[in-house]
């Protein structure tokens, strides 16, 4: 496999796993920059505890996940209760201090960065199949009652409370759930590449996941896992006199799709038609003619 | 006791800045329904605006400062049309991502396409570095004097405008209830663009300011400015136009403070941890909103 398209294929992994982790909390009707912060501490935890404590990578993997669960939970106790502009000011805040914690830490490189993590065989199915595997937990929440109650969330948070809905619980387990998978994607974001900086985990990182999320769709998963290969290809395999400009055309998309469609390219509605078509598709192939029906 | 007083000296200066960048965005939010999170990108565009003015001319400093106001309000502006249909629905959590997507751009424009993207920086004499008064070690600079004077003049002369003019009156009624301004016949989007202009002509004073105290800009400063300037409306609640004063003033000086007696990369993490606690505290802000 040719470097560009392993290159490829690791990154949109890690920046699907992170769309989604920015999806599940907007879906309950916040701006959670919480997957960039877990992610700087689910990389540098795991590369740390592989190189210089000898761990194998499935016990680094797991015990970086769980410090992401609880570096998001912490702040999960107030934020779950705060608003939209101030979950994301917090954790806007939570990256920052955090790149200046990890800075100035000597046994993580410091602002030098963090090298020579161990190579682990097979990283890319093995990437692939988690964003199988938490895509299957996100559509099995979006089709739950969970699911149903952030719909409502997102859509009058006073129906909601109004319904039962404990918006407070809701938040807190989606934040949870999303600072895990925001460790996660750290975790193969430093098995991937074998090194790291402080610099990676910054506030560009967060624009491309919101590019990607609100242009693929914010209303379903399914935008995300759509539209971020196609707009990563767009750097990787477009010819460099385009891909320079890849910045603007991805602002711009942003901006295009946000005045004409806002909820993103694909939306219920089209998961509707889809779903519709498809069923009538199948209809006719399994339909036949002798039975006149 | 002077290190403390120039402390003091250089954070109401940089707070003075930082309440008029937080002037214009709590502007935008109210009345303009926007959580326009660019706004201090543009405001860093407008300073590239200045440079290139100023090498254009020669350093003429008044031709330079005229257009570069001047820029900072027609920037704004064009940004209006972007914003409207989502203003118009209320959609004000869209329009913070929309902003996402006009950061995208101007940072490009300012890393790429502008000076190749390295820095760029501007005229020492433009900076002011001569000192006006002296106490001891502590030294108050004609840049730093002009800098609060004209920081804090703009926004005195901003409020007067607001809570003396008729025009800021329909600022107000448009920013309680859209529905109460159209009953009464104030021109909604007549008014949402002069707001943008204000706005506009705020961000243009800010970056003559920020250039004089900096010296240089990059294009990295907008995320910078962003993340103080929405950190400052949180604080003191966004749409609080008295209280964003006030917590501009307060972030300068703790960084100012946190600059003098810790190492310089912690000053980030020490405003922002203010921040995240008042905000995660108190989460409507210090003063909550307030028209």
């Amino acid at each position: 496999m040719s470097l560009a398209l392993s290159s490829f294929l690791q990154l949109v992994a890690i920046f699907i796993l992170l769309g989604w982790g920015i999806y599940l909390v907007y879906r309950a009707g916040q701006i959670y920059n919480g997957p960039v912060y877990t992610m700087a501490i689910g990389a540098y935890f795991s590369a740390y505890a592989a190189r210089d404590l000898g761990w194998p990578f499935g016990l680094a993997l797991v015990t970086a996940v769980g410090l992401g669960a609880l570096a998001s939970y912490l702040p999960a106790l107030r934020l779950s209760k705060a608003s939209a502009f101030a979950t994301a000011i917090a954790t806007i805040a939570l990256i920052f201090i955090g790149q200046t914690v990890i800075r100035n830490l000597d046994f993580l490189g410091g602002a030098y960065g963090f090298c020579h993590i161990p190579r682990v065989e097979h990283l890319i199915p093995l990437s692939w199949i988690f964003v199988a595997i938490i895509g299957f937990f996100i559509y099995r929440l979006d089709h739950s009652h969970v699911g149903r109650a952030m719909e409502v969330i997102f859509v009058d948070r006073d129906v909601a409370a109004s319904l039962g809905i404990d918006i407070r619980k809701v938040r807190l387990y989606l934040q949870v759930a999303s600072g895990m998978i925001g460790a996660l994607a750290g975790v193969l974001y430093a098995f991937n590449l074998g090194t790291i900086q402080v610099a990676d985990f910054n506030f560009s990182l967060l624009l491309f996941s919101y590019c990607f999320l609100f242009v693929g769709g914010s209303t379903t998963m399914w935008g995300v896992l759509i539209f971020t290969p196609v707009l990563w290809a767009l750097s990787v395999f477009l010819p460099q006199g385009i891909a320079a400009w890849r910045d603007i055309i991805y602002g711009s998309l942003l901006i295009t799709i946000l005045v004409l469609r806002p909820n993103g390219v694909i939306d219920k509605d089209v998961l509707r038609v889809v779903g519709i078509k498809s069923r009538a598709w199948l209809g006719r192939l399994t339909t036949h003619p002798s039975t006149g029906g | 006791m002077d290190i403390v007083l120039a402390q003091v000296i250089n954070g109401v200066a940089v707070g003075s800045i930082y309440a008029l960048l937080a002037t214009g965005f709590n502007l935008l939010f109210l009345v303009g329904g926007v959580f326009q999170f660019a706004y201090p990108h543009l405001v860093v565009l407008t300073m590239y605006t200045f440079w290139l003015v100023l090498k254009a001319t020669g350093d003429n400093l008044a031709v330079s400062i005229l257009a570069t106001i001047g820029a900072g309000m027609g920037l704004s502006v064009a940004t209006e049309p972007l914003f409207r249909p989502l203003a118009r629905r209320g959609a004000i959590v869209t329009t913070f991502i929309l902003s996402l997507g006009i950061v995208i751009v101007f940072s490009d424009i300012m890393n790429r396409q502008i000076h190749y993207g390295i820095p760029i920086g501007f005229p020492p004499a433009l900076s002011g570095q001569e000192a006006l008064a002296r106490w001891g070690l502590a030294t108050i600079t004609i840049g730093q004097l002009a800098t609060i004077l004209g920081a804090i003049g703009a926004v005195v002369g901003f409020l007067y405008m607001l809570y003396r003019t008729k025009r800021g009156r329909a600022f107000r009624t448009l920013a309680q209830s859209p529905f109460v301004a159209r009953l009464i016949g104030i021109p909604i989007t007549k008014t949402s663009i002069l707001s943008y202009l204000i706005a506009g002509l705020l961000g243009g004073v800010s970056a003559v300011f920020l250039s004089m105290s900096l010296g240089a800009a990059a294009g990295s400063l907008g995320n910078i400015l962003a993340v103080k300037v929405f950190a400052v409306a949180m604080f003191a609640g966004l749409g609080n136009l008295k209280g964003g004063v006030i917590a501009g003033l307060i972030l300068g000086l703790v960084e100012s403070f946190v600059m003098g007696y810790l190492r310089g990369d912690w000053v980030y993490a020490v405003s922002l941890g203010m921040i995240l606690v008042v905000v995660m505290w108190k989460p409507e802000g210090l003063f909550s909103s307030d028209v």
